[in-house]
């Protein structure tokens, strides 16, 4: 599994529900590691967690998972994966440690196994000492890390989690983030991470996937938005821009021209004052009237992406 | 001092799904339902009927000599009617089992919105429809076929003649037909009324009347003497099983309906069912 080059492969992934098109022709490698899938409601990030875990027919195209065709091998491919899913759900009548055994047993585990590993996921995820609590007593955080359980008991390869901070206070948020990082990081399974959040995506995952309307927006390592991040700027004014590049550029930085200017990407340094510096070097002969941050923190490409 | 690591560990055992993969489901409802005090005391009121007719069965084959006397045939006594009165007599036992167990069995998942886990692990909807049936089946099984399999084998072990082996053969095979006639119309039903109600005590009201018992069976069989008509028998589902049942077991039925005009209603009765419960239990619910 470790040589596959995407973990999840889609072509031209059409989903529809009825009349209405929900997956306008994806195409998609995902690769290796922790990867965010972004977008405003109903961009379709729930349509395509359901399209490549096989719950739901394509209409047109194909998904791989783990090398796996997603409607011809749907429930190998669940074998393989552990969802958390969004909302709040229990299977009735049980206890954490036997619900987490029950979910082992439905994949396959053995009864024995299945129970001693829930123990050792119960602690993991931190309800260890909640793990025989009636379960309509947990609040919104242990409900969330029992889901989490559920879904890691039978050592996935591949992690999905469909908003899986909705609702929590920012400690439990935290926790489960790192919960989330040390899976992905520390041991070694994949994980797609499916939020509207954008610092959930930025404090946890390798590479961002924007949805928009049914279609990939964009995608991106999420290290370059935090490295452009504070780096990029839009300046604009009057007066002798072609020499306020030439100083820019001597200084290290490097420039484009824009319509309304000029877009300065700085050369280690972060802020403004680089550039600050060089215009007041400059005196009568530039007047600046616009000095802002380019788009390319995590947040504006996906502002962008989705405008 | 020992230190426990409660970091994640990879598991490195063997993951060998159930041929069946509705196993798991049924395993574990018959488990969750068994330990229950009001279960337990069903399930000794259901074995006391059987017990008793045990006791007449001993009383008929050993007076040997005056049944052969009286009757003729004692081999024919104990055979049709015998045991199928012992199963008609569990009728009220398999209402009370299939309600107490059944009514909440999908409707408390999809309260609890469990259904969405139950489909991100490798099983499909038929699955989740066998695992379940099979729940409300290891009872009936428990009430209606183990009891009077018993019976039978009792009566070999205190009879162990030809002539009553001759008589009583096929009770095995018209026993298990009816069983699982029994648990797909009884369970398909109370599984289909689960899926679509909320409440139990609803989906409990409405089984009753829909399998025909009580007033309803009155006002059926009200309809059947006011028009004349042996048809209206028909509509209650409890009838034709029972109609169904001692055809199997090759007693007389009704001289007015043909027994396989029951059983195709009954056989209408689970198609519907599963159609009901195949359009409610999906992987994914969408409102558009």
């Amino acid at each position: 599994m470790n040589a596959l080059r995407s973990i999840i492969r889609t072509r031209g992934l059409v989903q529809a529900y009825g009349p209405k098109i929900v997956l306008r022709g994806i195409d998609l490698d995902v690769p290796p590691g922790a990867s965010g899938l972004l977008g405003p409601n109903g961009a379709g990030k729930s349509s395509f967690l359901r399209s490549i875990l096989g719950l739901v027919p394509i209409r047109e195209g194909r998904a791989e998972v783990l090398g796996l065709d997603s409607q011809r091998d749907a429930l190998a491919i669940r074998r393989r994966i552990g969802l958390v899913p969004e909302s709040d759900c229990l299977v009735p009548g049980m206890n954490a440690v036997e619900m987490t055994a029950y979910c082992g047993q439905l994949v396959g585990m053995a009864r024995d196994d299945a129970l001693e590993r829930a123990h050792q996921v119960l602690y993991y995820v931190g309800l260890g000492e909640a793990r025989y609590r009636d379960l309509g007593g947990y609040s919104q955080g242990m409900k969330q890390r029992l889901k989490l359980a559920q879904a890691l008991v039978h050592d996935p390869d591949l992690l999905l989690l469909d908003e899986p901070t909705n609702g929590m206070d920012p400690p439990g948020r935290e926790a489960i983030l790192e919960l989330i990082r040390d899976v992905s990081r520390n041991k070694g399974l994949h994980v797609i991470l499916s939020t509207h959040l954008l610092p959930d995506v930025e404090e946890t995952c390798d590479q961002v996937i924007v949805l928009h309307e049914g279609r990939v927006a964009e995608t991106r390592p999420v290290a370059k938005s935090i490295i452009e991040a504070g780096r990029v700027f839009d300046v604009a004014g009057r007066g002798d821009f072609d020499r306020l590049r030439q100083l820019l550029m001597d200084a290290g930085h490097s420039v484009e021209d824009r319509d309304d200017g000029l877009r300065v990407t700085l050369n280690g340094a972060l802020g403004v004052e680089p550039i600050l510096q060089v215009a007041e070097s400059m005196g009568e002969e530039l007047e600046l009237r616009h000095l802002v941050e380019a788009g390319h923190s995590l947040q504006d490409s996906f502002m962008e992406a989705v405008r | 001092m020992p230190i426990h690591d409660q970091g994640y560990r990879h598991w490195d055992g063997e993951i060998r799904q159930h041929p069946l993969r509705w196993w798991p489901i049924a395993q574990r409802g018959v488990m969750a339902v068994l330990p229950q005090r009001k279960v337990i005391l069903l399930i000794v009121l259901a074995w006391l009927g059987p017990l008793v007719k045990g006791v007449t069965l001993y009383g008929k084959l050993r007076a040997t000599d005056l049944l052969t006397q009286v009757l003729g045939d004692k081999g024919a006594e104990v055979g049709a009617k015998f045991f199928w009165g012992a199963i008609d007599q569990q009728g009220f036992i398999v209402l009370l089992f299939v309600v107490l167990v059944g009514s909440n069995l999908i409707a408390a998942d999809r309260r609890f919105k469990a259904l969405q886990l139950y489909f991100s692990k490798p099983l499909t909807p038929l699955d989740y429809i066998l695992g379940k049936l099979g729940i409300v089946g290891t009872f009936l099984v428990l009430t209606v076929w183990m009891p009077v399999m018993l019976l039978w084998i009792f009566g070999l072990m205190i009879e162990p003649t030809a002539e009553f082996f001759g008589a009583v053969w096929f009770v095995p095979f018209s026993l298990t037909l009816y069983t699982l006639l029994l648990i797909a119309v009884a369970g398909l039903l109370i599984l289909a009324l689960s899926a679509v109600g909320q409440k139990g005590v609803f989906i409990a009201g409405a089984w009753i009347i829909l399998f025909g018992y009580g007033p309803f069976q009155l006002v059926i069989l009200l309809l059947r003497e006011l028009s004349g008509q042996a048809f209206w028998s028909l509509l209650s589902v409890e009838r034709d099983l029972e109609h169904v049942g001692a055809w199997f077991f090759g007693n007389a039925t009704d001289p007015e309906l043909h027994p396989v005009a029951s059983l195709a209603v009954l056989l209408v009765v689970v198609a519907a069912c599963y159609a009901v419960l195949r359009r409610r239990i999906r992987p994914v619910e969408v409102v558009l």
